[in-house]
């Protein structure tokens, strides 16, 4: 009995990098297929052939066969896999700005009244069937979104759900592709996404299920797939499953998990943070400490950091060493000291367009007068190429990036490098006081475990202070001295010590132990 | 003061319009007089602009072709001596033909030249400009034989400069005329206009409308659904040239002769001058923009020499007024629909936060 995805020995190669090799999976109808693996492990790759990217054909096409119902297909462009029933959730979602809920589901497949005789773009688009398919759409999966709605006022978790109903509005559709489809959700909207694929599933559609987060998978997948390398280095069964496993596979070695030896904290104030949304509460971060910032989204937990350096509005005044700080004023942020990478990787801190080694030492010439050729003019000293490749080079060693080598461009690593690359940077600057946001979002565990003990070797050994903005309790726990759980706004509850994540849980929707 | 700050630029402009003709000493009717004209001569300029803006392609300096194919028309038919009703019919037709023609080449060329749109087709304009000028200045009388050597220079080689378009606008002249302070204008053309903007509305509501405003706000993502984006464009590219063509033709049928080198230059930049006084930018246009925007920079076109010139009592700074318009306009309306996509950018942003 054949599955209603069959993929045989499956091969992709880029100039003669194999980044596929071999790849052999079946999915049966109503199955949830987890594929889990490390970040470059071919994830993206597969999905992509079966989704007809154009990167794809551009590159060659792909090897092997794959079969729908047993008969052998060719997916060469994006219409014929959406022909063939094959529906993908973006991780990055694509959404249009500027366009109602409505639109964006029904985008390229609008009804429309009558055809036009002269080009099919000529019809006029029936938007009031539209709209009716789009909120039936919508709850079908449960979201109570306006379909009136413009995308841009809608939070990244409606948002998502957008996404959800216009790859669920294709008529006949089979296969579902969800990659890290809960990578930017709390845990409560995790919870309904969950429940949704489920509900999903029962219906006859086969899911595939991409996360790095094990849990999720262990949860809702019947199969799960790990990839390695570009090889499929095991399948297990429902019954089989094991965190342990699926991480021993993933990586082919042992992960240590970063942990942060407790240590005596200095009391002096670095930053405070005072009269917080025009109350008399305050937050203030110490000196040498690692501190996490958590919270449901949209608490507010974002406002110190992003605040800070102009991104959002910040209601509060900043304090740091005593002097108050300008809020949008980033050149004199970096002045003192202060480092931001914000969650937003491509958006905010990275460079796509140019190569790793500008990206790993950009803005931090005056900490390294090693990079100049001529210190003394800073501004129009030429760079010293060969230093700044050799300390690259160190770098990409260091923190394990997969690349090409100094020169390649960011925009052609995948998301786990990038955000290496972006710490790279952060230990380059050799900052006071850094500001990560969201450091391990979209990431494997390997390279999390990587980027987590990095933040800790430079507070251990520069002594920077480090304020992790993360919805990662889990995480959080582990490597920081407190945690501050946002709440409406305000500073909620402060952990430190012995921290309890049911207590955590509890204090991110506004309660208390006391009051359980 | 919210409807203030989202029409920053066309209020701005409509008190520099007050302004300039409080000082020009114009009468109100000769003003209605002057801008009815302009009105009729640009608008469908102006209306093709909008859905390579909606596209993502910024403002098409191009339709400079679109204006070519006409006149490469009415020469055409100048040529062959047509008279009636069949001459617009000729003209129509053999225009439209040619202005797809020109502007899949120019879509071509554009498709291309992804994220340098507008600077392209600024030199496409340029560029076809003189081919097509050298068509008629070199190529007429050597190569192409006219049947009418009446159209030729008294050398044999190239079109005279100035040709008599009689056979055109007698009729314009005959349909819808009406008489205004003496002098004989025609509604024709506002029927035209009329006409091209319903079908323009047609085309925002059918589905290139919804696919261009998709292209123009994330051609990643639309090529990631499947969208044939360079198709898209394309046909944006092409109705927009169609649309220029329509504008020479009521433009050459208004002023009753055709100037042959160079009755199609500078429209673009009025166009786009005008667009934007009417609170477009290069990233969003919508047709009440161009119709305010028309009539704005029109009417502040011609107060505005008077104005100069009564003030400073000396016609060359009315002049000088003049050109400072058409440019400087384009620059102050760009940098104010900056400021206010900005503003609106942030409140989004807040208003996502709340």
């Amino acid at each position: 009995m054949g599955g209603m995805l069959e993929v045989k020995n499956l091969s992709k190669q880029f100039d003669g990098n194999y980044v596929l090799k071999n790849i052999n999976l079946k999915i049966k109808e109503g199955e949830v297929y987890g594929i889990i693996g490390a970040n470059g492990s071919g994830k993206s790759t597969l999905m992509n052939i079966l989704n007809g990217k154009a990167l794809i054909s551009e590159t060659g096409g792909y090897e092997g066969k794959i079969l729908i119902d047993g008969t052998e297909v060719s997916i060469k462009n994006h219409s014929q896999s959406v022909a063939y029933g094959i529906a993908m959730v973006h991780q990055e979602l694509a959404l249009f700005q500027g366009l109602s809920a409505t639109r964006n589901i029904k985008i390229n497949r609008e009804n429309v009244r009558r055809k036009s005789v002269i080009l099919p773009e000529f019809s006029y688009v029936d938007y009031k069937k539209d709209e009716e398919e789009a909120k039936k759409a919508l709850e079908m999966i449960g979201a109570q979104i306006d379909p009136d709605r413009m995308i841009d006022g809608l939070s990244l978790n409606q948002k998502q759900f957008v996404e959800l109903a216009r790859e669920l509005d294709h008529a006949g559709i089979r296969l579902l592709i969800l990659d890290e489809p809960t990578s930017s959700l709390n845990i409560t909207e995790t919870r309904r996404l969950l429940q949704c694929i489920r509900e999903i599933a029962a219906k006859g559609i086969a899911v595939i299920f991409i996360s790095h987060r094990l849990e999720e998978v262990m949860e809702i997948c019947d199969v799960v797939a790990v990839l390695r390398d570009g090889e499929l280095v095991s399948t297990y069964e429902k019954a089989g499953f094991s965190v342990g496993r699926f991480a021993d596979d993933m990586v082919g070695r042992e992960i240590v998990k970063a942990e942060r030896k407790k240590e005596v904290r200095s009391k002096e104030v670095l930053l405070s943070y005072d009269r917080i949304q025009g109350t008399d509460k305050s937050l203030s971060i110490y000196k040498g400490e690692v501190v996490g910032i958590t919270g449901l989204a949209g608490q507010g937990q974002e406002q110190f950091s992003e605040g800070l350096f102009g991104l959002k509005d910040g209601d509060y005044q900043a304090v740091f060493r005593g002097e108050a700080l300008k809020a949008g004023d980033n050149s004199e942020l970096v002045k003192r000291g202060i480092y931001y990478l914000s969650e937003d990787r491509a958006g905010t801190s990275l460079f796509l367009e140019s190569p790793i080694w500008k990206n790993m030492i950009f803005g931090t010439e005056h900490k390294h007068p090693e990079f100049m050729s001529i210190p003394k003019v800073r501004p129009l000293s030429f760079l010293r190429k060969k230093v700044i490749r050799e300390y690259t080079e160190k770098m990409i060693e260091e923190l394990n990036i997969l690349c090409s080598g100094p020169d390649q461009k960011l925009r052609e690593l995948s998301g786990g490098n990038q955000q290496k690359v972006c710490i790279g940077r952060a230990i380059t600057f050799e900052p006071e006081l850094l500001f990560v946001g969201e450091p391990t979002r979209g990431i494997d565990i390997f390279s999390k475990e990587l980027i987590l003990n990095w933040l800790l070797e430079m507070n251990h050994k520069n002594g920077a202070t480090v304020v992790i903005t993360s919805g990662e309790i889990e995480e959080l726990i582990r490597i920081c001295d407190r945690v501050v759980v946002m709440y409406q706004g305000q500073v909620f509850q402060t952990f430190e010590g012995e921290m309890d994540p049911e207590e955590i849980m509890l204090s991110l929707y506004g309660r208390t132990a006391d009051e359980k | 003061m919210k409807f203030v700050k989202n029409n920053i630029v066309p209020i701005g402009i409509f008190i520099l319009t007050v302004i300039a003709f409080h000082f020009s000493g114009m009468s109100l009717n000769y003003l209605s007089a002057e801008v009815y004209t302009r009105f009729i001569r640009n608008m469908l300029f102006t209306l093709a602009l909008i859905l390579p803006v909606t596209c993502g392609m910024g403002i098409n300096f191009a339709i400079i072709v679109g204006a070519i194919s006409a006149q490469m028309a009415v020469v055409f038919a100048l040529d062959l001596n047509l008279t009636g009703i069949w001459v617009l019919v000729f003209v129509v037709g053999v225009s439209v033909l040619l202005s797809v023609i020109f502007g899949a080449l120019v879509a071509l060329l554009l498709n291309k030249a992804r994220g340098n749109e507008m600077i392209v087709s600024i030199m496409i304009g340029q560029l076809s400009s003189v081919i097509y000028q050298f068509i008629f200045m070199v190529a007429y009388g050597t190569v192409i034989h006219p049947l009418n050597k009446e159209i030729l220079l008294e050398r044999g080689i190239g079109v005279r400069s100035m040709l008599d378009a009689k056979n055109i606008s007698e009729v314009f002249e005959e349909i819808l005329p009406f008489q205004f302070e003496g002098k004989h204008y025609t509604l024709f053309p506002v029927l035209i206009i009329l006409v091209f903007s319903l079908i323009l509305f047609y085309l925002q509501r059918a589905k290139i409308g919804v696919l261009a405003k998709a292209v123009g706000s994330n051609l990643n993502h639309a090529n990631t659904l499947g969208i044939q984006s360079n198709r898209v464009r394309s046909i944006c590219i092409i109705i927009s040239t169609v649309f220029a063509a329509m504008s020479q033709i009521i433009l050459i049928g208004d002023f009753g002769t055709i100037n042959v080198y160079t009755g199609h230059l500078g429209l673009d930049t009025f166009a786009a001058a005008a667009i934007l006084v009417g609170g477009a930018s290069i990233k969003e246009a919508k047709m009440r923009n161009c119709f305010v925007g028309v009539i704005l920079f029109h009417a502040l076109f011609i107060t505005s020499p008077m104005a100069g010139q009564n003030l400073f009592n000396n016609p060359s700074v009315g002049e000088y007024f003049r050109s400072f318009l058409a440019y400087g306009v384009i620059v102050i309306a760009i940098i104010m629909n900056l400021r206010k996509e900005k503003m609106e950018k942030e409140r989004i942003l807040r208003e996502t936060l709340k």
